[in-house]
């Protein structure tokens, strides 16, 4: 508060790294995060550092960050995340899980109950190998933000948004469900419109010449050394 | 510029907080079991990311966010 009389424009943000305040001109947005001038992370200087002669080993920019230890870690609900240094993402974490856990023992969870059990084991698993794919992400030097690979679909203006509609709409339903007004079973019975839908989708995409969403993972290169864990979690199950 | 953006992007997190808050007062003081609320969550997250990308538009800068 006693920046606004030094500065002539009022603080806008503070940096992540730093806690500068910052004004309009002066913010620098990075991965979703708000930096300052000297803590901006430059992403593309990243692969330079990892080439290394083959007798000196890895050059590894951050040697004391243990993967391992932030996969034991990340089967505590939220320590995992912690131990990266991301404490909202711990606390998201926490809530999931604690709402999942809930969900089960509350008596009104009825016929969904191995669907909300199924997710809640997931969803301990996919903690642990998160902070182990982040963990091996802070190893190679990569500045993780507070939030990454919460999500991974990478927003684009202009493009339909596939993620705020599909959280309103899946809130919309579960509440629906939890009222009474319209049971989740009457919906599911009607799971082959979710085919025709996505095709319909992907088929739009491709005659309006857009990348369709769908393609892009396979189509990229395998150079990214650390996998998307989002994949991965399927696997454990 | 973008002071909407980061505006809303800075009301998301104590909107959500305040949400949850509520909803657990409402658990704790009248009959309204979390377990059966806990969908509202979703759906102001979504409010907000959609008003958050309207800002973005309005502002013509490129969406980085990880939230989307």
């Amino acid at each position: 508060m006693t920046t606004e009389s030094e500065n002539p424009k009022p603080v806008t943000a503070y940096c992540r790294a730093c806690g500068k305040p910052l004004t309009e001109d002066t913010v620098r947005m990075a991965m979703g995060t708000v930096y300052c001038d000297q803590h901006l992370p430059q992403a593309p200087e990243q692969p330079q550092a990892a080439t290394s002669s083959p007798y000196t080993g890895p050059n590894l920019p951050n040697p004391g960050v243990s993967p391992g230890l932030a996969f034991l870690l990340g089967l505590i609900p939220g320590v995992g995340a912690i131990y990266n240094g991301q404490y909202a993402k711990g606390l998201v974490h926490v809530l999931i899980l604690g709402m999942l856990i809930s969900i089960n023992s509350s008596d009104n969870v009825g016929e969904l109950g191995p669907l909300f059990g199924l997710l809640t084991a997931v969803f301990w698993f996919y903690m642990a190998f998160e902070a182990y794919h982040t963990a091996r992400k802070r190893l190679a030097g990569e500045v993780v933000d507070e939030f990454s690979s919460l999500v991974q679909i990478k927003p684009e203006a202009g493009r339909f948004p596939v993620l705020p509609v599909a959280l309103i709409s899946l809130g919309v339903v579960f509440l629906l469900n939890n009222l009474g007004v319209l049971r989740l079973r009457m919906i599911l019975q009607f799971w082959p419109v979710v085919l025709i839908l996505a095709g319909a989708w992907m088929l739009y995409n491709r005659l309006t010449g857009e990348r369709a969403p769908l393609t892009a993972p396979l189509a990229a290169p395998p150079a990214a050394p650390v996998a998307v864990p989002e994949q991965e979690v399927p696997r454990e199950q | 510029m973008n002071n909407n953006f980061l505006l809303l992007r800075a009301l998301r997190g104590p909107l959500m907080l305040i949400t949850l808050g509520a909803l657990a007062s409402l658990h704790r003081f009248q009959d309204v079991s979390l377990t059966k609320t806990w969908p509202v969550l979703l759906i102001v997250l979504g409010v907000m990311k959609l008003l958050e990308r309207s800002a973005a538009q309005a502002d013509d800068r490129p969406l980085s966010g990880p939230l989307g």
